[in-house]
């Protein structure tokens, strides 16, 4: 496993998403109230960018004409046909089994510890004061 | 009524209908169009949607806008049935038809039922002298977009087998929300063979010199 420094850990606020790529892998990371996640930036579907996806939480139903909400900001629904993920998982929240998306650990990790090394850092700059967003691939 | 056909103008490619008329759209009344189409060799393109007043479903209002995008579908199989039972196919042996944004999968079911009945029921229509399938096969196009899903994607491509690789017509429906993306939307997978007929030749022989 190699680190990736993709980005400061300012950068990406919570609710926010960002598409960064990795050894040749387009992957999104998300900031979920304070913590990150990542995954493959490809929609299990037909392909779409789940970058571009909305950020919404979980509706759920105890009856008919009842409507639920929860999970605030945890989903990403994809921008093409709707399908919902997990972020945290990179499930679908129809097909949690057959339909689902690679999720790759993501770190912040300080710059301090960092230059020790190893680690890639493609276009970025790392500086022992700063804070960032580590991807292990 | 006069009509005249911009049937020199070669920026039209089809006739396009809704399935949601005053009446369905095989009734006379619509007749002198379909003469037209066929004399000029111009296909029809019947596209889902349409606001005639009346719900989409047969039974009445959807409640719900995944009801309502599912309802659609109901117009374009009484249409297809509509065409058949009325003889026009009949009537004008080389009309072409394009079925935009239907739906495939339920065509093959129709068309059992269809020929079921007209073994049953054929006296009273009499106009038709071959199975109702016979005139599916010859005469209508289905573009493949929404892509059906089934779990089991060679069912899908039983359905294509069905209707004849040659009359399947890849459509994206871009830049809706409900696109299909041409690399991945068929999950069955294709041959080369069957890519290229469905991306191009077939295209090609539905539209003829106008595209």
């Amino acid at each position: 496993m190699v680190k990736h420094v993709v980005a400061g850990s300012s950068e990406i606020g919570d609710g926010q998403q960002k598409r960064v790529s990795v050894a040749g892998r387009d992957i999104c990371v998300f900031n979920v109230k304070g913590d990150f996640f990542a995954l493959l930036d490809r929609c299990p579907h037909e392909g779409a960018s789940l970058s571009y996806g909305f950020r919404i939480g979980l509706v759920t139903s105890s009856s008919p004409g009842c409507f639920e909400y929860s999970r605030e900001s945890e989903m990403v629904k994809c921008p093409w046909h709707g399908w919902e993920f997990d972020i945290k998982t990179g499930q679908s929240w129809c097909a949690p089994t057959r339909v689902k998306v690679r999720p790759y650990p993501v770190n912040v990790e300080s710059g301090n510890e960092l230059v020790k090394g190893p680690y890639v850092a493609e276009s970025f700059p790392v500086s022992v004061e700063g804070q960032y967003i580590v991807i292990d691939l | 009524m006069a009509w005249w056909v911009w049937k020199d103008n070669g920026n039209f490619a089809q006739i396009l209908l809704s399935p949601k008329a005053n009446e369905p759209l095989g009734h006379r009344r619509y007749w002198p169009i379909y003469e037209a189409a066929a004399r000029y060799d111009i296909p029809l393109g019947v596209h889902v949607g349409g606001v005639s007043g009346r719900p989409s479903s047969a039974a009445g209002h959807s409640s719900f806008y995944i009801e309502e995008h599912h309802s659609q579908v109901q117009a374009m199989q009484a249409l297809a049935a509509s065409f058949v039972i009325e003889g026009v196919l009949e009537r004008f042996p080389k009309l072409k038809v394009i079925f935009i944004e239907s739906g495939i999968a339920w065509v093959p079911a129709v068309a059992w039922r269809l020929d079921s009945l007209w073994n049953q029921f054929r006296n009273e229509v009499p106009h038709l002298r071959r199975p109702p399938s016979e005139y599916i096969r010859e005469h209508f196009w289905f573009t493949t977009q929404p892509a059906d899903e089934p779990e089991k994607p060679e069912h899908l491509r039983q359905v294509f087998d069905w209707i004849g690789w040659d009359k399947i017509l890849f459509a994206s429906d871009y830049p809706h929300w409900d696109y299909d993306d041409p690399h991945y939307a068929i999950k069955c997978g294709l041959n080369k063979v069957e890519r290229s007929m469905v991306f191009r030749d077939n295209a090609r022989r539905a539209f003829g010199s106008r595209i």
